[in-house]
């Protein structure tokens, strides 16, 4: 990767979350409003089954709060205290997370057997582990000392 | 540069192990999991754990039993389980009046003790959800079973000689009984009397009051602790195989499936019987899946049980006549012999009207289609009744209504061809002149033969009450049951008549058996006379008019006061205008003026007047 590329990079790492944070947002809004609808007009296979309902919600919630975030951290993409690299590492880990988590949720809740969520779930924890992971390295960076 | 490049191959192999362990790991718990659900488990020594433990993983299962009866078979008392009216109200029967009573929490019986003295007691639980409510109160180590229950779908108290079938003037105790040595088997999961033999104490224990998930499942403690693991439930899930931690009654041969339900709904004693004391003492050692036969052998008509006549409770045929005797009619069925046909093939547990446990499409010929598929398909001929007519009801001519039981008639579950001359032969009802119930037996038997091609019946009866409209003869001349079936089959939508002014003429039969000294009889008789007339009224008002003017029948009512009762019916039967009430076979005893012809029911009369007394108070 040349400096340029890398320069490039790195100034269109705050666009790039707020580009997705606002999409998250909008997207999952327009989840949330559905899901109210179809609660409104008590919409069976969403009312009558319990663990859709639980995990649709999920997803809609995970989606908005993970949207936020990332407009949050368009405010820190650059945070001097990390290095290029855990930025980077940061700011990936973060996109993945927040589209693994919601996603689980909400394929958990498509076609899943009685009692458990469907096996799309699996990018639930995977996408929790990802926006933690990107958390911890923000959270080291705000301890450390500048330069 | 180099550093970087080894940096990112160094975390690429980071991630790659770590990705494969996971796999390897992922993969070694699959295959265990495959192992482990391949593994029987041997469910008699595992512990139950109660429903609650079933909701978090089987919600749907859990909320359709929720809707049963089953559930609330018996119930602690609460102001949610109890359904009676405990507002002060009171019952007189055979001149003793119970009083019902609320204070605050708790529900009081005033009514007469084990010892003859009027006193009140704390109804502590409760059995029964559906048609009728029964009351258990604490004495002692022991719960008694009340004698006064309450009607759930008449909204009224009622003394329990009304919901067996025993005459007036019983013992107003007679059905004061012991809960833990008797019931609590049947209406519970795994029930354990506990009794001592030495002390003469029982302490009893159940699973889990009424008729929850193990009881038909098996123990759960090994299922719920095998499925906390998620790989093993996402195995169970997403490769279709069977748990063999639990027990799904669909995946047992047909035989070992009946007993499932048999348990219950097939009264039975413990093989051999001296085995009573081990059944009292630690319990039923059945456990769903097993053989039943190895603990206990269903009641026929031929077996034997101290001080209590088992043939009662059967027809002369050997056709349970009493419920809780499904499982013994369908073991003698040919579609259980032959067929394999199974309770289940017709009830849900988890699906439709909790009444009957019957999805709708299972209450009519649809339930006989996947094995009679040709004979349903062409069932008008094969009935030679009417296209959509109710003699085209498989029911109807195969499971016909002809079983006492909790204060109705159900089907006979001995699923049987119809064969008019049972009637004669076996002095038991029979499917054509339970609809058709202005015509003889007789008329059923050669109607029969000459709809099939064959010769007259050689074997017709002399007996001239065989000429006589069989419901008649059976609500007049049969015995207890064959009197309470007719009564209801002459009030039953089920008829062969559909026109309500053509089923009229019973009404001076039904008065007729408003008198009869079993109680279950006049109330049975009462809700079909109630029936007709209603019905009739809907296409003469004038006579519904007349009709609501009269007195309500109240089957435990003093003599005096039912009597009065009963004349004012009569006259007013007598008043009325028979022109356009269209008169029924010849075979009903009745005049030109529709009013019953003495001779003949002096002669039936007579007859029932000539047999023993019974009593099946169960």
């Amino acid at each position: 990767m040349t400096d340029t590329q890398t320069q490039l990079r790195t100034e269109d790492r705050p666009r790039a979350h707020a580009r997705w944070g606002w999409t998250l947002l909008f997207v999952s809004l327009t989840l949330g409003v559905g899901l109210e609808a179809m609660e409104g007009f008590r919409w069976a296979p969403l009312v009558g089954d319990a663990w859709a309902h639980r995990l649709w919600s999920l997803a809609h919630f995970h989606g908005a709060a993970l949207g936020l975030l990332h407009l949050v951290y368009v405010g820190w993409a650059e945070a001097p205290a990390l290095s290029e690299a855990s930025r980077a590492w940061a700011s990936r880990l973060l996109r993945a997370g927040s589209l693994a988590l919601p996603l689980g949720f909400l394929l958990g809740g498509i076609a899943h057997p009685e009692g458990d969520p469907s096996l799309g779930i699996v990018f639930a924890p995977v996408g929790a582990v990802a926006v933690l992971v990107a958390v911890a390295l923000q959270m080291l960076g705000t301890w450390r000392r500048r330069g | 540069m180099r550093r970087r490049g080894e940096g990112s191959r160094g975390s690429v192999l980071v991630w790659g192990l770590a990705i494969a362990l996971g796999a390897g790991l992922l993969v070694w718990r699959v295959r265990s999991a495959a192992r482990d659900v391949r593994t029987p488990v041997a469910l008699a020594p595992v512990e139950y754990v109660g429903s609650d433990a079933c909701r978090a993983c089987h919600p749907v299962h859990e909320e359709s039993w929720r809707r049963t009866f089953h559930r609330t078979m018996t119930q602690e008392a609460t102001a949610d389980s109890v359904l009676g009216d405990f507002r002060g109200v009171s019952l007189t029967v055979e001149g003793v009046t119970s009083r019902f009573l609320r204070e605050g929490g708790h529900f009081l019986v005033e009514t007469r003790d084990g010892e003859g003295r009027i006193r009140q007691q704390v109804v502590a639980r409760t059995v029964g959800s559906r048609r009728v409510q029964q009351y258990l109160v604490r004495e002692g180590d022991r719960y008694i079973r009340l004698p006064v229950a309450w009607d759930i779908e008449g909204r009224r108290w009622f003394h329990l000689s009304a919901g067996f079938l025993d005459p007036d003037g019983l013992d107003f105790n007679a059905h004061r009984s012991l809960w833990d040595g008797n019931c609590i088997f049947c209406h519970n999961v795994k029930a354990q009397p506990g009794y001592d033999w030495e002390r003469a104490r029982f302490d009893s224990h159940v699973a889990e009051l009424g008729i929850a998930c193990e009881a038909c499942h098996g123990p759960g403690a090994e299922h719920v602790a095998r499925n906390t693991s998620p790989v093993r439930r996402y195995y169970l899930h997403y490769s279709g195989a069977s748990d063999l931690s639990i027990l799904n009654p669909e995946r047992l041969d047909a035989l070992p499936r009946v007993q499932v339900c048999g348990h219950c709904h097939g009264q039975r004693t413990p093989e051999p019987l001296a085995r009573i004391r081990e059944f009292l003492s630690n319990g039923d050692p059945y456990t769903a899946g097993e053989d039943l036969s190895r603990y206990t052998a269903p009641l026929q008509r031929d077996s034997h049980l101290q001080g209590v006549d088992v043939s009662l409770r059967f027809w002369r045929d050997g056709t349970p006549r009493l419920t809780a005797y499904e499982y013994q009619g369908l073991l003698l069925s040919k579609d259980f012999q032959r067929g394999g046909l199974t309770c289940t093939h017709c009830h849900a547990m988890h699906a439709g009207d909790p009444r009957g446990m019957l999805e709708p499409e299972m209450r009519g010929p649809e339930a006989c289609r996947s094995c009679h598929a040709d004979l349903v398909a062409r069932a008008a001929g094969h009935s030679r009744h009417r296209e959509g007519s109710a003699g085209t009801d498989c029911y109807a001519c195969h499971m016909p209504k002809m079983v006492y039981g909790v204060m109705t008639v159900h089907p006979s579950h001995r699923i049987q061809t119809p064969d008019p001359s049972r009637a004669w032969r076996q002095e038991m009802p029979e499917a054509c002149t339970l609809c058709h119930t202005d015509r003889s037996a007789k008329w059923a038997a050669t109607t029969l033969q000459a709809q099939r091609g064959l010769p007259p019946r050689e074997d017709l009866p002399v007996d001239s009450s065989f000429d006589v409209a069989e419901s008649i003869r059976a609500l007049l001349a049969g015995d207890v049951v064959q009197r309470v079936v007719a009564a209801s089959a002459l009030g039953d939508a089920r008829s062969a008549t559909a026109q309500p002014l053509a089923r009229l003429w019973a009404v001076p039969f039904l008065t007729q058996a408003l008198e009869d000294d079993y109680p279950a009889v006049r109330r049975v008789a009462w809700q079909s006379l109630e029936r007709l007339v209603t019905q009739a009224g809907g296409v003469r008002p004038a006579l519904a008019g007349s009709s609501a003017r009269l007195p309500r029948f109240d089957f435990q009512a003093p003599v005096a006061e039912r009597a009065a009762v009963i004349a004012q019916w009569r006259e007013w039967w007598e008043k009325l205008d028979p022109r356009g009430i269209p008169r029924p076979d010849a075979a009903v005893p009745l005049d030109d003026a529709l009013r019953p012809r003495p001779l003949i029911i002096e002669q039936l009369l007579r007859r029932r007047a000539a047999q023993p007394a019974i009593q099946i108070g169960e």
